[in-house]
Parts: C-alpha cells; structure tokens; sequence
C-alpha cells in the first residue's frame, strides 16, 4: 500500500479530520449543528463538551490514554467539538485545542500498522502540510528542506534538534522516523490552530449556550490561575544571572545598552511589576527622562502602540546581545529568562 | 566642523555627485524595488535619512544626484508600506543577509595599522588611546585602516561562506548578490523565494551554522566513546560532518609539514610530544579518518585533563566555520549597503562581484571609480603606506602632498586628510 492508494487516503482522512478543510469535514457527515439538538443526541454532545473542557483544563495531559482508534461516537462528536472552540472566540482557547489535537494526532500515528508509518507521515508532510520532503534510507527515512524544517525546529529545545548538529546536504536535513514525527506534531500544531481560525465565527445556538458557558468557565479558570502564577512577585534573589547583572548595572550608573534596557523592563513587566515601580529603579540613570521612559515602559506593557505586550527576549537574543551570564550555565537549560526559578530552599542554582 | 574639513568633504561630494550623474544606471536594483525601504546618510550630517520608498530606479537616482549622499542603504526586507514606522510597515519577507567584515576577524595586522590621532594638535597616538598626551585633548578621531592582508582575510571568510551556503544550504548563486563593502568586507544577499519568510530564529539558526557556535561534536559521534567507525565523520560526508574529517586531516597535514602556526596554536594544549605524532598520523589517515587514533586522554600544559580529539576538533571548527556578524543575519528589519553606490568611508564602489570571479577580484583596484583629475593638494594626517588603483601610496605623516583626486578623496574619507588651502 503506498501513499496514493485512494482507500488508504480515505481511511487516513476518517481518522485525522483534519486532512480537510474543517467545514467541508464538517459538512461530510451530513451533519448540521441543529441535528444534535435532538433527543438522543445528548450523550454526542456530552463526549463533545468534555474533549473541549478536557484540553482547555488539562492541556496536552488531556490527550494521554487516547491513541487507540476513535470510536465512532468520537468520530461524530468531533464536528462538534470544533463549533464548541470556534463559539468561544478565544485565540487561547483556540491554541490550547489545537496543541491537544497535535498531540492526540501524534500518538494515533505512533498506533499504525508499522509498516505503513512512513507512507503515512510522508503523505501527512507533502500533502497535507505542504512540505518540501522527499523519502529516503533507514536510518534517515526523510529528507526535508531546511526552511521547513526550521520553521518547526527552532521551538524545539534539545541540542540535536539545531541545525548546526544536523548533517545538511544540498538544502535537506535528513531526519530519522522519531525526529519526523516530533517535527510533525509542531507543524499538525500550527496547521491545526490556522485551520480552526479559518473556520471564522458561528453563532452560538441556544440549546449550546449553556454548554459554551461551562466551556467558558474552564478558560477563565485556567486563565486566572496562570495569570495568577506570574503576578506572584519574584524575589531579586531568584531572578535570573542575566536580570540581576542588568539591574546592579544600572543601580552602578554603568552603560546600559537600549536593548539592555527593553530587556530588564520587558522581564519586569512580565513578573508582574507595575509601571511606576520600574519608573522608580530607571530613576537612577544620568539621562533619565521621566516622560520618555514612562512611554516606553507602557510601550512595553502593551497599554500604547500596537497593544501587544513584549514578552521577555528569549536568551538566545540575549546571548546575541552580550547580556547572557556564563552562557546560561547558572541557569539549567532555560530559553526565557521568565522560565529561571531557583531550586526551592538552595541558594545558588548549581 | 571646521571650515578645512567642510570644504574637503564638499570636494568629495562632487565627486560623487559627478559619478552618479555619469553612472548612476549601473546602481543594483533589488527585486520588488517598490517594496524597499530606503535610506541615505548625507554629507556634514551625522543623520539617517531613512523610510524612504521610490517607484523605481530613476526616482531613486534623482534623489542621489541631488543629495550626493556619503551613504545609500536599502532594506533587506519587503514591506507593504516601507515609509510608514516599523511597527506598521507590514513585513512581507526579507533576503537572507551576510556580512563579513575584516574588523571582526581580529586580525594581527590591524594592530600595525589602525590609529588615533588628536584633532587639535594632530598628534598620532595609538588605538587604545584616547587622550591626547601632547596636549590633554579628548577630541580623538579613530581611523581603521585596511591593508591587503584583511582584504585577503576577509575573502577567505567570504569563501567559505558560499561554500555553506552552496553546498550546505543547496542555494542556488543565480539568486545570491555578492558584493564589496567598499571598505573591508564583502556582502552577500540570497533573495531565493523560499528563505523569504524565514523568521529571526531561523536565521539565527543559519547563523550558528555558518559560525559552527553550539555545535556539539557528540551529535557527530565524537566523544571519548566513539560511535562505530561507519557512523563517524568521513571525508564523502555532506554539511559539518565531512567539514570535520576534512579539516581535521587538513590539520594533521600542517603540522606534518612544520606549519608553525597550527603548532603554535595546539601548544597552547597539548603537550609537544603529542603534536609530534599527531603529524605521523598523516598516513593512516589519508584514505579514511582513523578517529580512534586521535583519541587519547592527556593532560594540558596547566595541568588539567583534556581529549586530545576534543583539542584537534574544536581547532577543525574554527578554521572552516566562516565568521560572519551574526547580528546583521538575524535581524529581518536591517538596512545594507545599496550595491554599486559609494561608500563615504573610502569614496570606493560597493560593487558586485560576479560568483566565478571572486577569487581574481582586487577590490582596491578594481572598485576605486572616481576619477583621478583633478590632482590636489592634502595635508595628510597620517598614513601608513598603502596601495589603490594598482599605485603604492605614503607612508605619509603630517605633511602635504599632491595627490590623484581619487586617492585624495580616500584619505579625506578615510578623516586623516584635508585639501591644503
């Protein structure tokens, strides 16, 4: 069986719906949204709610213990489920889902009669998310130009995953069976995430209404406690090497570059430090200009311009900049600074 | 600035003026030419002028014979409105971009040749100085000085960068524009359609690549318990694992031969007696690496523990990784010097350089465009001697002399010359 077998094809679309375009998938079953506002129906849109509420409360954890072949009933929630997130019109919500759903994918791709894995994620990579990939010999069974690989590869953490320990050759970088299916379910993230935004709005009917208001609730719960998480000050003692080196420097009067600057505000906002603080500890330079820093500030904090807030720079960009101490060794492995905490109870993170 | 300087450089201008009224057709012109931001730097004025779009070249050009700007600049990126402020300009995609520059290549000549000098009684000081010891003056000017050894230099980082990117990167040259800096260094712009949309980590990604930084030798089987011999580096293998073996048996081939400065360099390590036999390995490894030989534990001159293969490769890396600025790679908003325009800082052509012809180019010769009339008369700061257009020049110091107009506008640019009154 390759590929192009159209049997084979039509299997593999049952079971990752979303090989199509999302409304046509949902028109295939002849299914309307009114339809489950029958009787008999409620046990379909219990099995859709909770998928929704599971990935929004859980995230990816929500999708362990699947990975068999979905039931028919899941089959058939699952046009649902993908009104249910388009109704929340919530882009977390909306990213949330998607991760989930990459996961699951991932893992059901992980269950396919081994000999046919490769045909399966060749046809997912080219067809589906329109990769420039070609197949190739064990151990390497994939070839995939580096531009695609890159766009998948740079959220990756692991060493072996950048490109400068990639062997490259005329534009590809093989890839081993594993290292596909990794790039793969990052690529299924982004493609799922852009195909539940094409799907646009859909008016919430009234018998879902009380459902999209449970779904609701699971998301500003989520959402509260995450905000909560980074509001909860964090002591100068467990900031970063790289924070605490900015910060002495511009208590010392030093030079500050401005990309010092952007960096040390950016991580201050997103620990939860208010506008006027930071004014405080910038008060301390010769060419300190209230105005102008108080714009900048807020410019950061997303409260002017664009509305966007600056996250932290990632310490990669930090690294580029100079400002990275002993090449993140104090730091285990972190790519944000917002991501250092100090070992509970230690004193110096070793 | 004084009246001297102002008159200088105004002679300069009209230099430049003159060239782009007679040759300004031949300026690069980038794809989507509508979608570039563009930028200039005028004379007498330490201000960019930026944001700028034209429609095509002739508007370009009339601005550049009007303003005889020091410096012309276009984005590497394209823009859906490229006058508006960045946050607006809505990026469509950018060229994947390359600088090397001899400055960055810590170079031993740069030593003999750069200096400072004291803008109120000219006295020459060297440059890490910057007060005067004459007069307790702090008004210095720096002035870098290239020579042909980081012309040279620069054009092997530049080589090695094409191989990555040919080889490695499977980019095609037809869609590469490589130029002269018009200073010390050489640009390279891919404009290949599929790197368009690379983002900033992408290319960072790229960048540490080319640099080889964060390359771990354990993902190419290189630790002190080597991967079975079919899986290490050989010499037929594509991207850095071939680059290891080749380089490495480069390395071993120099210290064969006495190459005194791989010696000198290992010595900084490795024990003498190690480098001695490291240099009759030579043999064994002439059809295929024998990497298990290299690896031998040992102790450096300080006493500590090291892997002699560690030591051999990380030497490997820095010879054929190429040194480009990383910073110019990654950022996707970066203006670069318009090609085939003037740079202020030596009044020679950015110009491009044809693929197969990188290895005969002279750019001191061949870029130098201005004219030699007028001859005219400078006070020449200092210079060391130096050699444009095919003609040694200097060395001069503090003092007058008649010079061709071109030669006399690179040392005005160069802020160690005035026209004589």
């Amino acid at each position: 069986m390759t590929y192009s077998d159209p049997y084979f094809i039509e299997r593999l679309m049952m079971e990752f719906p979303f090989l199509q375009q999302m409304r046509e998938y949902i028109g295939s079953f002849g299914i309307r949204l009114e339809d489950f506002a029958e009787p008999g129906m409620e046990r379909l849109v219990e099995k859709a709610v909770s998928r929704v509420e599971q990935a929004l409360v859980h995230g990816v954890r929500a999708s362990y213990g699947t990975g068999a072949k979905p039931s028919e009933e899941e089959i058939l929630s699952y046009p649902l489920s993908i009104a249910l997130v388009a109704m929340l019109e919530d882009s977390y919500a909306t990213r949330r889902f998607a991760t989930v759903e990459a996961e699951r994918y991932s893992r059901l791709f992980e269950k396919i009669d081994p000999g046919n894995v490769r045909d399966v994620l060749y046809f997912v990579a080219r067809e589906v998310l329109r990769m420039d990939v070609k197949l190739s010999n064990p151990p390497y069974e994939f070839r995939i130009h580096f531009t695609d690989y890159l766009r998948y590869s740079v959220k990756l953490n692991e060493p072996r995953f950048k490109l400068v320990n990639r062997i490259m050759d005329r534009g590809y970088v093989p890839l081993r069976r594993p290292e596909m299916l990794t790039i793969i379910k990052n690529a299924l993230e982004e493609y799922i995430e852009e195909r539940l935004r094409s799907i646009g709005r859909i008016p919430t009917p009234d018998f879902l209404k009380p459902h999209v208001e449970r779904l609701r609730n699971a998301l500003e719960t989520r959402r509260w406690r995450e905000t909560e998480q980074a509001r909860s000050k964090i002591p100068l003692e467990s900031w970063p090497p790289c924070m605490q080196a900015l910060r002495q420097r511009l208590l010392a009067g030093e030079h500050v570059s401005h990309f010092g600057n952007f960096t040390l505000a950016a991580y201050l906002i997103n620990i939860g430090w208010e506008t006027e603080q930071i004014l405080q500890l910038y008060a301390q330079r010769g060419d300190f200009d209230e105005r102008i820093a108080r714009y900048q500030i807020e410019h950061i904090a997303g409260k002017r311009g664009g509305g966007t807030r600056y996250t932290t720079p990632s310490c990669r960009t930090i690294q580029t900049h100079g400002l990275c101490i002993e090449e993140g060794r104090l730091c285990g492995g972190i790519k944000n600074p917002l991501q250092y905490r100090r070992k509970p109870g230690g004193k110096e993170k070793r | 600035m004084n009246n001297d300087k102002k008159r200088s450089l105004e002679f300069v201008r009209g230099l430049f003026r003159n060239y782009y009224e007679a040759m300004g057709n031949k300026i690069y012109q980038p794809s989507k030419f509508e979608n570039r931001e563009f930028g200039y730097m005028p004379f007498h004025q330490k201000i960019m002028i930026r944001h700028l779009r034209f429609r095509n070249l002739d508007e370009l050009l009339k601005v550049l014979k009007r303003e005889a700007p020091m410096h012309v600049y276009r984005s590497a990126a394209i823009y859906h409105l490229p006058t508006a402020p960045m946050e607006e300009k809505g990026w469509l995609g950018a060229e994947l971009i390359f600088d090397i520059d001899a400055d960055h290549l810590e170079l031993p000549c740069k030593k003999e040749h750069d200096f400072n000098y004291c803008n109120s009684c000219f006295e020459i000081l060297k440059p890490d100085e910057e007060i005067c010891m004459n007069c307790n003056s702090g008004e210095i000017t720096e002035v870098e000085w290239v020579c042909g050894k980081c012309i040279t230099a620069a054009r092997d980082e530049l080589l090695k960068l094409l191989s990555f990117l040919e080889g490695d990167f499977g980019l095609n040259p037809d869609n590469m524009t490589i130029t002269f800096s018009g200073n010390r260094g050489y640009h390279v712009a891919v404009h290949e359609d599929k790197i368009l949309r690379l983002n900033r980590e992408a290319r960072q990604e790229i960048a540490e690549y080319i640099t080889a930084s964060h390359l771990d030798i354990k993902a190419y089987g290189l630790s002190e318990n080597l991967r079975p011999l079919h899986d290490l580096p050989d010499y037929i293998d594509p991207g850095w694992k071939g680059r290891i073996a080749k380089s490495t048996y480069q390395i071993l081939a120099r210290i064969n031969s006495g190459d005194e400065e791989t010696i000198n360099k290992l010595k900084e390590t490795l024990p003498e007696e190690n480098i001695q036999n490291l240099g009759e390995l030579l043999y064994e490894w002439s059809e295929k690496p024998q990497w298990s030989l290299l690896n031998l534990k040992t102790h450096s001159r300080g006493g500590k523990r090291i892997n002699q293969l560690s030591v051999l490769v990380s030497l490997a890396l820095q010879i054929s990784r190429s040194q480009i600025d990383t910073v110019v790679t990654t950022d996707i908003h970066r203006l670069l010097r318009l090609a085939n325009t003037l740079n202020g800082k030596t009044g020679l052509l950015a110009g491009v350089i044809k693929y197969d012809s990188i290895e005969d180019i002279e750019p001191f010769e061949q870029f130098l465009v201005l004219p030699k009339t007028p001859e005219v008369k400078v006070k020449v700061v200092n210079a060391p001697e130096f050699q444009l257009g095919g003609r040694r020049y200097g060395p001069y110091s503090r003092e007058v002399v008649k010079l061709p107009a071109n030669i006399a506008a690179y040392l005005i640019c160069k802020e160690t010359a005035i026209l004589a009154s």
